[in-house]
């Protein structure tokens, strides 16, 4: 975990590897999501295409924060990336996740922003697949207006509050799945408990943080 | 959110957010979503709320809606362009692999009076014609060889503005469907007065 948090426990992943193999489940999977709306962009339905700019955005940001300095410069940036993706959206084949492939047009997009303007990148020579899995996504911290610092150390306190506030139970569940990106039959296994279980654990650990923050985001 | 269940649907929002929801709800969930803003905040609050666990900083509010409002000029289908990438690709080549055969077959042809110094306007259209069409560097020796044959005076300017350079670059793009992650060719226009940059002495 990257941030300090109060949750300490032996890593799941390790547990879930000794168990048996479990019946594959009639679920999607994070890649299989993102390559369905992406094939449902294709057909048209633009919305799509919104639901995915609002489920990477934080990450494209941090990946081209890696390269430009300024916050107005990196959201610019960042919107012209999706623009980008947009267009070449059909020649995503899902061999990559949808992230690895937004990440290359980011880096690419970064680059061609800094060459045109005879600049050198924040981190010299960050190559792509670095760059990747650098993990410093706070580097933008230092760059914000006052305003928005303070409005990010809110809403970032507020989260973090509501969730030490939880049951342990939901706490795990929702920290397994954001932080560590287990899947909601590998927190299964590793909590012990049906995998309905998990998801309702999870929902219910984000609707609790939902209702504290949601004042502060729509502001 | 119209449903009777909203707690249900939000359920559902949260598992289709981690990949963890059946297609056909899936599906379903999608095409409400389409017309219930609500539901697209709150996959968006969910995502920052992610986004804040792991210290990720968040864009500034309304960065989707501005994407989005930009994206709304885009009117060509994307899948429509897609299909018609790989034609404009291949017809491309084929157009400039023809070209640069004119060149060799009209360039032997005319080597007598390239030898006498007499100018052949075709052979700077040819050799114009084939660097525009793209998919094939100038600097290839096909057109080396044909440019040191016909000697720099042959070859007719070719009005070169900052037009046409953004231009050419966006048909490559074009051509190659964006492009993005990949070799990105840059097509040199050809002018007479950088013409003798790509000539083989």
């Amino acid at each position: 975990m990257s941030m300090g948090m109060s949750i300490t426990m032996s890593r799941p992943a390790e547990a879930v590897a000794t168990n048996a193999v479990a019946p594959p489940r009639n679920v999607m999977e994070e890649a299989g999501l993102d390559l369905l709306l992406v094939e449902r962009v294709l057909k048209g339905e633009k919305h799509c295409f919104d639901l995915l700019v609002r489920k990477y955005q934080t990450r494209v940001m941090a990946a081209v924060g890696r390269f430009v300095r300024d916050r107005t410069e990196c959201e610019d940036l960042a919107q012209e990336v999706f623009i980008r993706a947009y267009r070449a959206l059909a020649s995503f084949r899902g061999d990559s996740s949808f992230y690895t492939w937004l990440f290359k047009i980011a880096v690419n997009a970064a680059r061609n922003f800094l060459a045109a303007s005879g600049r050198r990148p924040v981190l010299a020579n960050v190559e792509t697949h670095v760059a990747d899995q650098m993990d410093d996504p706070a580097r933008l911290r230092d760059r914000d207006t006052p305003e928005r610092e303070l409005m990010r150390d809110q809403v970032e306190q507020m989260v973090m509050k509501t969730l030490n506030d939880l049951p342990a139970e939901m706490r795990t569940a929702l920290t397994l799945r954001e932080v560590d990106g287990l899947s909601y039959e590998e927190i299964a296994k590793a909590l012990d408990c049906p995998i309905g279980t998990v998801r309702s654990r999870i929902f219910r650990a984000r609707e609790a943080i939902d209702g504290q923050v949601r004042p502060l985001l729509e502001d | 959110m119209s449903q009777s269940d909203p707690m249900e649907l939000k359920e559902q929002l949260s598992a289709l957010l981690d990949g963890e929801l059946a297609r056909d709800q899936t599906l379903f969930l999608l095409k409400r979503m389409e017309h219930d803003s609500e539901l697209r905040d709150l996959w968006e609050r969910m995502c920052h709320s992610g986004a804040a666990l792991r210290a990720e900083a968040p864009c500034g509010s309304g960065f989707a809606d501005r994407v989005q409002a930009a994206l709304q000029a885009e009117t060509q289908p994307i899948a429509q362009r897609a299909r018609r990438s790989w034609f404009g690709t291949a017809a491309g080549g084929a157009l400039a692999a023809a070209m640069a055969y004119a060149v060799v077959i009209v360039g032997s042809q005319t080597r007598p009076e390239e030898e006498a110094g007499v100018a052949s306007p075709m052979a700077g259209e040819v050799r114009t014609a084939a660097g525009v069409t793209g998919g094939m560097s100038v600097a290839s020796p096909v057109f080396n060889t044909a440019s040191a044959r016909f000697g720099d005076s042959t070859l007719q300017p070719l009005p070169v503005t900052l037009n046409l350079d953004q231009y050419l670059l966006r048909h490559s793009e074009a051509l190659s469907g964006g492009l993005q992650g990949e070799m990105q060719p840059f097509i040199y226009p050809v002018s007479h007065s950088d013409a003798h940059t790509y000539s083989v002495r």
